[in-house]
């Protein structure tokens, strides 16, 4: 056997190719490098030879006889069935997402409702100072004095004066501050004018003090019998 | 392939539903399909060329064409169930057909597993090295008994591909160096 190497790829490739087609149609190649292949090709050969029972032969036969012209019944794809399903679920998803989006902004549109009338020490003054920052809800030196009349609990948008305050404080620290000009004395017992005066005691007469130059008469002494005055007879 | 009566004859009468003509089909394609389903692993290799002989009879009346394009489209039929059995472990099979090859097999006794011996030793060494195309080529080709042109309409590739898929193939099984050939 002469080996000669062939020049160009297409001269090989169809040398190889006639080859290879007397191999497959079950000859013999000129090339005898392709003899091994020849076992391989009849051993793939034997494949295709099958012993038919005439019984099934027949069973199968009429079988397709019948089958012939037979409407299919309509059977949805496996892939068809898939791409349905996940349609479904990509609209169930998105309406999900959908509910939850529109329930979270009206969660957070009702906590910023509730939290614009907030004053400083409610829970949620802070969420209305966040809400103001991001331009909702008023805001503003204006709404600030309104807070601080809500703590003082004055009419809407009217400043206490301090002085007036501090005064009605003092003057009446157990009274309301509502009460100006009625100070009451707890320590001093009061007066009751009309009130008679104890009979043992010297007579008092309320708003007019005692003359301390002039003695005071007193039951049982002998008065001056000089002086006119006295009681007749005595 | 070979009919006893002229193939055209054969199909008009399986287009009649004849089961003579329905027989004749049977035994020229049924053996060469289950020795492909068998030497490209196919699980139930029987079934399946059953599954093919059915789906023929059920389009049998779309079909026109001489007995070359009826092999090309019994191997088509052929190929794609390849393919479904390589994607699920269970060929998809009308209710109909598992019924009745249920009741057949049952009365027949038939033992659809292959045995080893039934895949020789050397086709499995030889497949061993080849890409799963090289293997569809080589056993359409040998098996099936299609021509170059044929592979390529079932594989659906080009015919230049098929002759190189083929070429590399055996090269590779026999050792063949390309450049090398001795003549």
């Amino acid at each position: 056997m002469t080996r000669q190497t062939v020049s160009t790829a297409d001269s090989w490739d169809d040398l190889f190719d006639q080859d290879i087609e007397r191999l497959l149609l079950g000859g013999s190649p000129e090339n005898r490098e392709f003899a091994p292949l020849e076992s391989l090709v009849s051993a793939l050969s034997t494949f295709s030879e099958s012993d038919l029972r005439e019984e099934l032969v027949q069973e199968y036969s009429k079988l397709a006889a019948l089958m012939v012209n037979e409407e299919r019944p309509i059977v949805v794809p496996e892939r068809k069935r898939l791409r349905t399903r996940s349609f479904f679920l990509a609209i169930r998803r998105r309406a999900a997402i959908g509910v939850s989006g529109l329930m979270m902004f009206s969660g957070l549109a009702g906590i910023a409702w509730a939290s614009d009338g907030a004053v400083p020490g409610d829970w949620n003054y802070g969420i209305d100072r966040a809400m103001e920052v991001f331009g909702i809800g008023d805001g503003g030196a204006q709404e600030r004095l309104e807070e601080l009349s809500q703590l003082a609990g004055t009419d809407e948008g009217k400043v206490v004066d301090p002085e007036e305050q501090a005064e009605t404080s003092v003057d009446a620290p157990g009274k309301p501050a509502d009460t100006p000009g009625k100070p009451a004395d707890p320590g001093k017992p009061a007066d009751t004018p009309g009130k008679p005066a104890d009979p043992g005691k010297p007579a008092d007469t309320p708003g007019k003090p005692a003359d301390p130059g002039k003695p005071v008469d007193t039951p049982g002494k002998p008065t001056d019998p000089g002086k006119p005055g006295g009681p007749p007879g005595s | 392939m070979a009919f006893e009566q002229s193939f055209e004859s054969v199909l008009r009468e399986a287009k009649l539903g004849s089961t003579g003509a329905w027989a004749e089909i049977y035994r020229e394609i049924v053996g060469p399909v289950t020795g492909f389903f068998r030497a490209r692993g196919v699980s139930e290799p029987e079934d399946t060329a059953h599954d093919v002989f059915f789906e023929l009879s059920r389009n049998i009346d779309r079909f026109d064409g001489d007995e070359k394009s009826f092999r090309t489209l019994v191997f088509v039929i052929a190929h794609r169930r390849m393919i479904e059995d390589r994607h699920s472990a269970r060929a998809s099979r009308s209710r109909l057909a598992d019924r009745v090859l249920d009741r057949i097999k049952r009365d027949a006794g038939v033992n659809e597993q292959p045995t080893d011996d039934e895949v020789t030793e050397e086709v499995r060494k030889a497949f061993q090295i080849l890409t799963q195309e090289q293997r569809d080529v080589l056993t359409l080709r040998v098996v099936g008994g299609l021509s170059v042109e044929q592979t390529a309409e079932v594989v659906e590739r080009g015919v230049g591909t098929v002759k190189y898929l083929q070429r590399k193939a055996l090269a590779k099984v026999g050792g063949i160096v390309p450049g090398e050939a001795a003549t």
